[in-house]
C-alpha cells in the first residue's frame, strides 16, 4: 500500500467533518432529545459504520456498530440519553478518531484498544431494559413527522446530505461507466458504498421513495459485488437510470423540500428485473453481456450525456443474443422502461445542475495563497498604471485605468473573503471540552457562545486556537467555582462562561468572560512577593490594573495547586505572546467574586495591513499602523526641541511622561550613507507591547495598504524586520518589527517587565522561567564586550553600598544572609582593562550572587544589562580562562562565562596568594 | 556512454563558475536592490521579481573576493526551498556542455574560501570551470550572522 487509496482518503476527510459535528450534537442531546438530533447522530454513525465495512476496516466497524446499536435504542425511545450514555458515545467518537488517525498515518487501524469502549457501549445498550417503561413520552415525540419541521427551513442535515449526494452521484456516473469495462472489485465496492450511504441517509431522513429506489439499486450492486452477476450494459443503464432518478428526487428535495412526483417505480422495476434475471444465466455469464443491443439506438443522450458505449459492443451483443432467452425477455422490456424513465427524468435533470453543490467547492489553501499573491501583483501593476496614466494625461487611458483600479480592488477583496472562516471553527470544540473539564472538576458550567459566525482569516483562526483554548480552560479551572463555593457566594450553582466575538473598527474582538470568583489582587501581590518578582515597595506603588497585568509574567500562576487541567506550564505569558505575535492585543479585567473578562483584539487578516512609510538616512521603511500612536514633528532648532539626555540616552518629554527615543538610522547603522545629512526631525510614537517609545526618523511619507510578504528566512536573524512588502514603484520595502526595534534599541528588555524598572537587576531570576533556549544573564564588566552568565548559575542579584564592603587582606567581604560572602570583581578576574573600581563611594555596587562549593560568592559587575532566553550562536574560540566561548547574543559579541570554572581558577589563585 | 551535463557559466573575479542549467530560474541584468540594514555583508539586499522577494547574494563577498560595484552585477536567479535567491556575479558566460565523467575534484591550489563552495571542476577550453554548491553557499551558517554589526562592535 504505497499510496493511500482515494476512497480511503475521502472517507477520512468525510469522517473528520462528521465527527466534529457529532461532538456538538451529542452534547446537545444531553439537553434535548429532539428526534431530529438523534436521527442525525444515528445517521452519521451509520454512515461511518457502513463505509468502514466496505473499506474492510473491521475494528472501526465493530466500534461504530456498538455505538449505532446504542443510538438506535435512543432513537426508538427505548433509552433515555443520560450522562453515562453521552460519555460512552463521546468515547466511541474518540475511539473512532484514534483509528482514523492511525489509518491516516500508518494505513492500518492501529492497536488502540476499542474493546473497552465497545463494552461500555454495550452495557449502556443493555442496561435500560428495565427503564423502557419510563420512556413513553419520548416515543411520542419521536413519532412527530419529519416533514413538519422541514417545511420551515431546509434542515441542515438535509442540506448537507444533498451536497454530499451531488458529489457522490457525479463520481458514481463515471465509475459506473468504468464498470462496463472492468469489474475491478474495488470499483464495485466504491459504487456500492456510495449507494449504500445514500440509502442509509435517505432512511434516516425519512425519504421513503429515495430509500426504496436506492435500495433496489443497492441490491443489484450487491449481486455484482458477490460476483453472482456480471455488469452488463443493461445493468449499467439501469443503474445510471437509478442515479438519474436519485438526482430527480434530490433536486425536487432541494426546491420543494419533498421527494416530488417523479415516478421511480419503473426504474425500481428495471433494477429488480436485472437483479433477478441472472439467477438463470449465472452459469453462462458471458451471455449476460448480450444485454442491451437495443438500448444502443436510444442510449438516452439526455439521461447521461457522458455515457459512451464501446463501438463494437453492439455487434458482439447481437451475435450473442440468441442463446440467452430469459435475459432477452428482460432486455426487451428494459428499453421501454428506460425510455419511459428518460422522459420523466428529462425535466428535473435540466434543473439539476443546481445550486447547492455548485455553491461550494473544496480548494486547497495554497491555491488561494497563490491567487492572493497574484492579486497583490495585480495591485502593483495597477499602481504603476495609475502613475503612468496621470503622467500621460490621456483621458481614454485614464478611464480605462480607473476601471481597472476598481476591478482590482474588488478582486482583492473577494479573494480575501475566500480565506475567511467563521470563528466557530475554533469554538466548536469548546462545548465538549468545557463539558469534560467541568465534569472532571465537579463544576457546573453553562457555556454560551455569541457571534460564532464572525469571520476572520484562516491563518488567524489557527493562531488563536491555542490561546483561546488556554483561556477557556483557565476560566473553568481557576475562574468558576465549584457548586459549593458558588452557593457560599450566593450564586446559582451553575457558572456561566460566555464567549463573544464581534467585528469592531476593523478588528475582531473576542471576549471570554466568566462569573467566577475573579482574580484576587492580594493573592497576585503575595505571589509576586513570594516569587520575588517585585518588592513590596514596588507593589504598593502599582495600580490595581498594573497588578492584574502581573499574571502575564512568565511563570506566574495564582492557582494554589496544579491541576490536571491547567498549570501545565503554558502560562498567560504564552497566551499574551501568541496574541501579540499576530498583531493582537489582550486585556484583562477582573472583579473579586464577580468574575473575569478577557478581551482579545485581533486583526482581521495578516495578509494586508495598513502601514506608514517613513525614511531614515535616505532609506524607506514601513511601520505597521497598529503600533503607531502619534506622529510628531520636532522643531528645527539647533538643539532638537524636546529631546533631553539622561545618561547619554535620548528621551522625550511626551505628555508629562519621559519616553525613550531610538534613532532609527543609528540603530540600523545606516547613518551617513546619504550625502544630504538630513537631521531626523520627525518622531513616531510607537507602542511596543506595553512600552511607549519614540522613533526618530527623517521624514514621514504616506500610509498605504500593504501586502505583507514573509521575510526571507536567511534574514530572520536580524530581528528588527517583520516582513517585506512591494511598494507602488515596484521596489521592495522592509517592514519594521516594532517590538524587535524596541528590543534592539534596549527600550524593551528581553524579559517582559511591565514597566517595572530593571526587574532583572533587583530581583531574583528564576531559572525555571525558561522559554526557548538557555537563559542567560547579560552583564557588563567594563570593557567593550558583554558577558553572558547562564541563569542557572545565578542565585540572586544584589546591590550593596560601598560601605557595606569590608576588606580583609586582599579579600572583599560582605555580610550576606547571616553569613559572610566573599566578593570578587568579575572584570579583574577576566582581566578586562578599565574594570570597575569598587571604591567609588557613591555608586551602588551590582553583585551577581553565585553558589560555589556550597557557599555564596559575589561577583561585582559594572552593569546588569538584560536577561535573555536565546539559543546561542557560538562561533568564536575561547578568549581566556573561564570564558567558555564567544558568540552573538542580541546582536552583540558576547563572552560566555562558566562561573564554576572561573571561580575554581580564581579561588585557587587567591588561596595561593594569601 | 557518458552523461552530458549543461552548466550555466559566469565569471567572478576572472574565474569561471557554473551551476546546473536546471537550477537556474532566469538570468537578469542589474536590478534595483533594497538594502537590508544589519544583515550579513554577503547579502546585497532584496529584489522584487514579479512579486517574488529575491534575496541577492554578493558572490564576491561570499567567496572572500574583493568587492565590486554591485550596480553592475548580473543576477542569476535560483530557487531553493521555495525561496528565491540571486547570485550576483560579474558577468555571464555561455552554457557549457560537459561529460559527467570528466568531473574532477577541485584543485588544491584553489583558496579554501572558494574551495569549500565548490563541488568539483571541469576542464573547458584550457580553462577551469568550477561547479558551485548552491546549498553550501545559501545555507552557509555565517550568512545568518550579522557581520556588519559585529565588525563595528569589534
Amino acid at each position: 500500500m504505497s499510496e493511500m487509496d482515494e476512497a480511503l482518503v475521502e472517507f477520512l476527510i468525510e469522517c473528520q467533518e462528521n465527527l466534529s459535528r457529532m461532538d456538538l450534537e451529542l452534547l446537545e442531546l444531553e439537553k434535548s432529545t429532539d428526534p431530529e438530533l438523534v436521527k442525525s447522530i444515528f445517521r452519521v454513525m451509520h454512515t461511518i459504520k457502513g463505509s468502514a465495512g466496505f473499506l474492510g476496516l473491521s475494528k472501526l466497524e465493530k466500534l461504530t456498530h456498538a455505538a449505532e446499536n446504542l443510538l438506535s435504542k435512543i432513537r426508538d425511545g427505548s433509552l433515555q440519553p443520560t450522562t453515562a450514555i453521552t460519555s460512552a458515545l463521546l468515547a466511541a467518537i474518540d475511539g473512532t478518531r484514534a483509528i482514523l488517525s492511525s489509518l491516516e498515518s500508518n494505513q492500518n487501524e492501529g492497536n488502540s484498544d476499542s474493546e473497552a469502549i465497545i463494552k461500555v457501549l454495550n452495557d449502556c445498550t443493555k442496561a435500560p431494559a428495565a427503564s423502557v417503561g419510563k420512556a413513553p413520552a419520548i416515543v411520542e415525540e419521536t413519532a412527530v413527522p419529519v416533514a413538519s419541521s422541514a417545511n420551515v427551513e431546509m434542515d441542515e442535515a438535509l442540506k448537507e446530505f444533498l451536497i454530499e449526494c451531488q458529489e457522490n452521484l457525479s463520481r458514481m456516473d463515471l465509475e459506473l461507466l468504468q464498470l462496463e469495462k472492468s469489474t475491478h472489485p474495488e470499483l464495485v465496492k466504491s459504487i456500492f458504498r456510495v449507494m449504500h450511504t445514500i440509502k442509509g441517509s435517505a432512511g434516516f431522513l425519512g425519504l421513503a421513495k429515495l430509500e426504496k429506489l436506492t435500495h433496489a439499486a443497492e441490491n443489484l450492486l450487491s449481486k455484482i459485488r458477490d460476483g453472482s452477476l456480471q455488469p452488463t450494459a443493461l445493468i449499467t443503464s439501469a443503474l445510471l437510470a437509478a442515479i438519474d432518478g436519485t438526482r430527480a428526487i434530490l433536486s425536487s428535495l432541494e426546491s420543494n423540500q419533498n421527494e416530488g412526483t417523479s415516478d421511480s417505480e419503473a426504474i425500481i422495476k428495471a433494477l429488480n428485473d436485472c437483479t433477478k434475471a441472472p439467477a438463470v444465466s449465472v452459469g453462462n455469464a458471458p451471455a449476460a453481456k448480450t444485454s442491451a443491443p437495443e438500448i444502443k439506438p436510444n442510449p438516452a443522450p439526455v439521461i447521461a450525456p457522458t455515457m459512451v458505449f464501446p463501438k463494437d459492443a453492439g455487434n458482439s451483443f447481437s451475435d450473442a443474443l440468441k442463446p440467452a432467452t430469459p435475459v432477452t425477455s428482460v432486455m426487451e422490456k428494459a428499453p421501454d422502461t428506460v425510455s419511459a424513465m428518460k422522459e420523466k427524468i428529462e425535466e428535473p435533470q435540466r434543473e439539476m445542475a443546481s445550486a447547492l453543490s455548485d455553491s461550494s467547492v473544496r480548494i486547497p489553501v495554497d491555491v488561494l495563497d497563490k491567487l492572493m499573491s497574484l492579486a497583490s501583483e495585480l495591485v502593483l501593476s495597477r499602481n504603476q498604471l495609475l502613475q503612468c496614466s496621470t503622467r500621460l494625461n490621456d483621458s481614454l487611458l485614464q478611464v480605462a485605468s480607473r476601471q481597472f483600479n476598481l476591478v482590482t480592488s474588488e478582486l482583492q477583496e473577494a479573494l480575501m473573503k475566500t480565506r475567511m472562516q467563521p470563528i466557530s471553527n475554533v469554538w466548536n470544540k469548546f462545548p465538549r471540552m468545557v463539558r469534560e473539564v467541568a465534569f472532571k472538576l465537579g463544576k457546573q458550567i453553562n457555556l454560551q457562545m455569541q457571534g460564532a459566525e464572525t469571520e476572520l482569516d484562516k491563518t488567524l483562526i489557527e493562531a488563536i486556537k491555542d490561546p483561546l483554548t488556554h483561556l477557556v480552560r483557565n476560566s473553568i479551572d481557576h475562574g468558576i467555582e465549584s457548586p459549593d463555593g458558588r452557593a457560599r457566594a450566593n450564586k446559582k450553582p451553575e457558572g456561566t462562561l460566555l464567549l463573544r466575538a464581534y467585528h469592531e473598527s476593523g478588528r475582531v474582538n473576542v471576549v471570554i468572560s466568566d462569573d467566577g470568583k475573579g482574580i484576587d489582587l492580594n493573592r497576585v501581590k503575595a505571589k509576586a512577593l513570594e516569587k520575588q518578582l517585585l518588592s513590596s515597595d514596588q507593589l504598593s506603588q502599582m495600580g490595581d490594573n498594573s497588578v492584574l497585568q502581573l499574571i502575564f509574567l512568565p511563570g506566574f500562576s495564582t492557582a494554589e495547586k496544579i491541576t490536571s487541567v491547567s498549570g501545565r506550564g503554558v502560562g498567560m505569558d504564552v497566551v499574551k505572546n501568541n496574541i501579540e505575535k499576530i498583531g493582537g492585543m489582550i486585556d484583562i479585567q477582573s472583579e473579586v467574586n464577580k468574575g473575569t473578562t478577557i478581551h482579545l483584539r485581533i486583526p482581521l487578516t495578516l495578509a494586508i495591513i495598513k502601514a506608514l512609510s517613513i525614511t531614515a538616512a535616505g532609506q524607506s521603511f514601513t511601520i505597521p499602523q497598529t503600533h503607531i500612536t502619534e506622529l510628531l514633528r520636532i522643531k528645527d532648532d539647533s538643539k532638537i526641541g524636546g529631546i533631553e539626555f539622561v545618561h547619554e540616552t535620548p528621551v522625550f518629554r511626551f505628555r508629562g511622561k519621559l519616553i525613550p527615543l531610538i534613532n532609527l538610522a543609528e540603530l540600523l547603522q545606516i547613518k551617513g550613507k546619504s550625502e544630504t545629512q538630513s537631521q531626523p526631525n520627525h518622531l513616531v510614537i510607537l507602542q511596543a507591547e506595553d512600552r511607549q517609545f519614540g522613533l526618530l526618523v527623517d521624514s514621514v511619507k504616506d500610509t498605504n495598504e500593504i501586502v505583507v510578504k514573509p521575510l526571507p528566512s536567511r534574514l530572520k536573524g536580524v530581528g528588527c524586520f517583520a516582513g517585506v512588502t512591494i511598494m507602488g514603484d515596484g521596489l521592495v520595502q522592509l517592514i519594521l518589527d516594532v517590538s524587535g526595534v524596541a528590543r534592539l534599541g534596549r527600550v524593551l528588555p528581553k524579559i517582559r517587565d511591565l514597566g517595572i524598572k530593571d526587574l532583572s537587576a533587583q530581583d531574583e531570576i528564576k531559572a525555571d522561567n525558561q522559554s526557548a533556549g538557555e537563559g542567560l544573564l547579560l552583564v557588563s564588566a567594563g570593557g567593550e564586550s558583554q558577558i553572558a552568565i547562564p541563569l542557572e548559575q545565578v542565585v540572586r542579584l544584589e546591590e550593596f553600598r560601598p560601605h557595606q564592603l569590608e576588606k580583609t587582606g586582599e579579600m572583599h567581604l560582605v555580610q550576606y544572609r547571616e553569613g559572610i560572602m566573599p566578593i570578587y570583581n568579575l572584570g579583574n578576574i577576566l582581566g578586562i582593562k578599565g574594570s570597575v573600581e569598587t571604591r567609588d563611594k557613591t555608586k551602588k555596587i551590582q553583585v551577581v550572587v553565585h553558589k560555589y562549593a556550597g557557599k555564596y560568592v559575589g561577583l561585582v559587575v559594572e552593569k546588569i544589562l538584560d536577561t535573555v532566553y536565546e539559543s546561542i550562536k557560538i562561533n568564536g574560540d575561547s578568549t581566556g580562562q573561564g570564558i567558555k566561548k564567544t558568540g552573538v547574543v542580541s546582536g552583540k559579541i558576547t563572552e560566555f562565562v562558566d562561573l564554576g570554572v572561573l571561580l575554581a581558577l580564581t579561588v585557587k589563585k587567591l588561596e595561593v596568594v594569601s | 556512454m557518458s552523461k552530458e551535463l549543461s552548466y550555466a557559466t559566469f565569471t567572478i573575479d576572472g574565474k569561471l563558475f557554473g551551476i546546473l542549467i536546471e537550477d537556474v530560474q532566469e538570468i537578469l541584468r542589474p536590478l534595483e536592490v533594497t538594502e537590508v540594514p544589519l544583515a550579513s555583508l554577503a547579502f546585497n539586499g532584496l529584489i522584487n521579481l514579479r512579486g517574488n522577494i529575491v534575496l541577492a547574494v554578493r558572490m564576491r563577498q561570499q567567496l572572500s573576493l574583493p568587492p565590486m560595484e554591485a550596480k553592475f552585477c548580473m543576477n542569476i536567479i535560483l530557487k531553493l526551498r521555495d525561496e528565491f535567491y540571486s547570485l550576483q556575479v560579474d558577468s555571464v558566460a555561455d552554457v557549457v556542455v560537459v561529460q559527467k565523467d570528466d568531473f574532477e575534484i577541485p584543485p588544491e591550489t584553489l583558496p579554501v574560501e572558494i574551495r569549500r563552495f565548490i563541488t568539483g571542476t571541469y576542464k573547458v577550453d584550457n580553462k577551469l570551470l568550477h561547479i558551485l554548491d548552491i546549498e553550501q553557499i545559501l545555507e552557509d551558517k555565517s550568512l545568518s550572522l550579522k557581520e556588519k554589526q559585529s565588525e563595528i562592535l569589534v
